[in-house]
């Protein structure tokens, strides 16, 4: 049985003594920062049962990162040529501290804390990953949104000359990729702005340097290689929204009540899957994340706002 | 003498007694043509090749499932094997149509059924994998899968309309169809479109597979209309 709490996914006692471990670490650029998470100990103390941990070869190699390619094994393939350094984020809109900054001045004041969360993609399948970064909201409150943002959008590197997808002819979505949140959901803890994964910087195909993770929503919510936020009065644009609206709505929490139009959500299937054991679970409301964020929505009719 | 196609006096036309074409080819390559020419022009030798070219992707398919290395989603990476070849089958089956008619090779059609037959035989096995592995997980929903969701809607239809095709396909059905038997099989142009249609309507992230098919689909019927094969009454 896969009975899962918000104590078997981020306990808060192993954050805490995380953050004493890290305190050293925090002010790192992201060159220095795989020396200094390697030695990181996790999941010490965390209570039963728990997901398993999906293995990190496979984490890295069935990627959904189109910029790369559209097959599974292409991010890998192609994402070595991405220049991640330097790498600079321009933040706008509704904030009293707009501009250009820099990745080292995004990441300076943050103590990195691991994560493990589920990755529930569109396409019904799953993953466990244990994401290191720190929570969104920090983030933002230091650009000091005004009274006015309700939204924040993101927007993905647009770079043909290293991305071969973004050259492709028969892409089915529009580049740069862009997605957003509400402001309340972008606040909310769960949400993550991930740095590295399995004790280590993000591979390049995972979204390197930065990303976005949205545990509670369909993966393809969960930007990656972030070089705009941008806070906003009203409602931005999504890319699989404007791809496929019946298909991909803004929202896009997981939903075991709401199929995909061609395929089922109610269940999914837990990777790495052989080819006899599908390894099929059921899906949970909100990714299994709902007794933490199902009140951002209370009210709302999650079959409109799918 | 070997019946010989018409491309083979351009490819030796010494050894067809033609003596003043100019061959397409230089002489030294003659012999191992004429080999090809023996086997090409043997129904004992074409069909059996036919048939081990046709379960080649089978092999390996099997050699990556026996070294898994089928990938993260193995169930996915099999039903979308047994599709890609069902569609290239398919049109492998047109092409050779139209290869006998734009080569003037009238043998070739020989192997035609043996493609026919493997391209049901991929059909299936795709549903069968669909059904099992991805699918809603148990059979019971597969129905419900074909119901609701068009894209599996068209290709299950496609499935449906190419049995009696399989069926009819022996020497016997066609004797006894006579001018009927090519009536009914013109319905592979037909499946064909509702295949294309299945592809499109599954893309998420790229066209190019129903672009490329599309084209491959839209080049044979081009050539049919231009052969007279479409608006001929039968």
């Amino acid at each position: 049985m896969r009975d899962l709490s918000w104590s078997d996914v981020t306990p808060e006692t192993v954050y805490l003594r995380r953050r004493q471990l890290l305190a050293g670490a925090a002010a790192m650029s992201v060159a220095p920062l795989a020396a200094a998470l390697a030695p990181l100990e996790f999941r010490a103390d965390r209570t039963p049962p728990v997901d398993e941990v999906t293995p990190e070869p496979i984490a890295s190699s069935y990627n959904n990162f189109y910029e790369f390619g559209t097959d599974k094994a292409a991010p890998k393939k192609h994402a070595a040529q991405l220049t991640t350094d330097p790498w600079s984020v321009e933040v706008s809109g509704e904030v009293a501290k707009p501009g250009r900054y820099d990745l080292a001045d995004i990441l300076k004041p943050h103590v990195l804390e691991e994560r493990i969360y589920r990755l529930r993609c569109v396409e019904a399948w799953s993953m466990v990953i244990p994401w290191i970064g720190f929570p969104l909201g920090d983030l933002l409150r230091r650009f000091e949104p005004t009274a006015d943002a309700r939204y924040v959008a993101f927007t993905t590197l647009y770079r043909p000359s290293e991305m071969p997808g973004q050259r492709s002819l028969w892409s089915g979505i529009e580049f740069p990729y862009v997605e957003g949140l509400r402001l309340d959901e972008a606040y909310h803890p769960l949400a993550l702005i991930a740095v590295g994964m399995y004790g280590k910087v993000l591979p390049n195909q995972n979204g390197a340097p930065l990303r976005l993770v949205v545990p509670w929503k369909y993966g393809f919510k969960s930007i990656k290689s972030i070089v705009k936020v941008r806070l906003t009065k009203r409602q931005p644009r999504t890319t699989w929204n404007e791809s496929a609206p019946r298909e991909y709505g803004f929202y896009a929490n997981v939903n075991p009540d709401v199929d995909h139009p061609r395929w089922s959500q109610k269940s999914e299937r837990r990777l790495p899957s052989s080819l006899f054991d599908q390894n099929r679970i059921p899906t949970l409301p909100f990714n299994g994340y709902g007794d933490e964020v199902a009140r951002l929505y209370a009210g709302m009719d999650l079959r409109k706002y799918y | 003498m070997l019946w010989q196609p018409a491309w083979w006096e351009r490819v030796c036309p010494r050894q067809c007694g033609i003596a003043d074409k100019p061959p397409l080819w230089p002489q030294s390559l003659a012999p191992p043509l004429v080999v090809l020419a023996l086997i090409t022009e043997s129904a004992a030798t074409m069909i059996p090749i036919t048939i081990t070219l046709c379960l080649l992707p089978l092999v390996v398919l099997g050699y990556d499932v026996a070294t898994n290395d089928l990938g993260a989603d193995p169930a996915e990476t099999v039903v979308h094997f047994f599709g890609q070849w069902t569609i290239r089958l398919l049109l492998a089956t047109l092409t050779v149509s139209s290869v006998a008619r734009l080569a003037r090779w009238p043998r070739v059609i020989r192997i035609r059924r043996t493609v026919g037959l493997a391209t049901f035989g991929y059909g299936c096995a795709h549903l069968i994998a669909y059904g099992l592995l991805l699918g809603s997980g148990a059979w019971a929903l597969l129905a419900d899968d074909i119901a609701k969701r068009p894209y599996i809607t068209a290709g299950f239809t496609a499935l449906l309309l190419m049995t009696p095709l399989a069926v009819t396909s022996t020497r016997g059905w066609q004797r006894r169809l006579g001018a009927a038997w090519k009536r009914l099989h013109r319905l592979i142009y037909v499946i064909g479109f509702i295949a294309i249609v299945h592809i499109t309507w599954l893309a998420k992230a790229s066209y190019a597979d129903a672009v490329m098919y599309g084209t491959w689909y839209m080049a044979l019927m081009i050539e049919r209309v231009w052969s007279g094969q479409i608006f001929r009454r039968v």
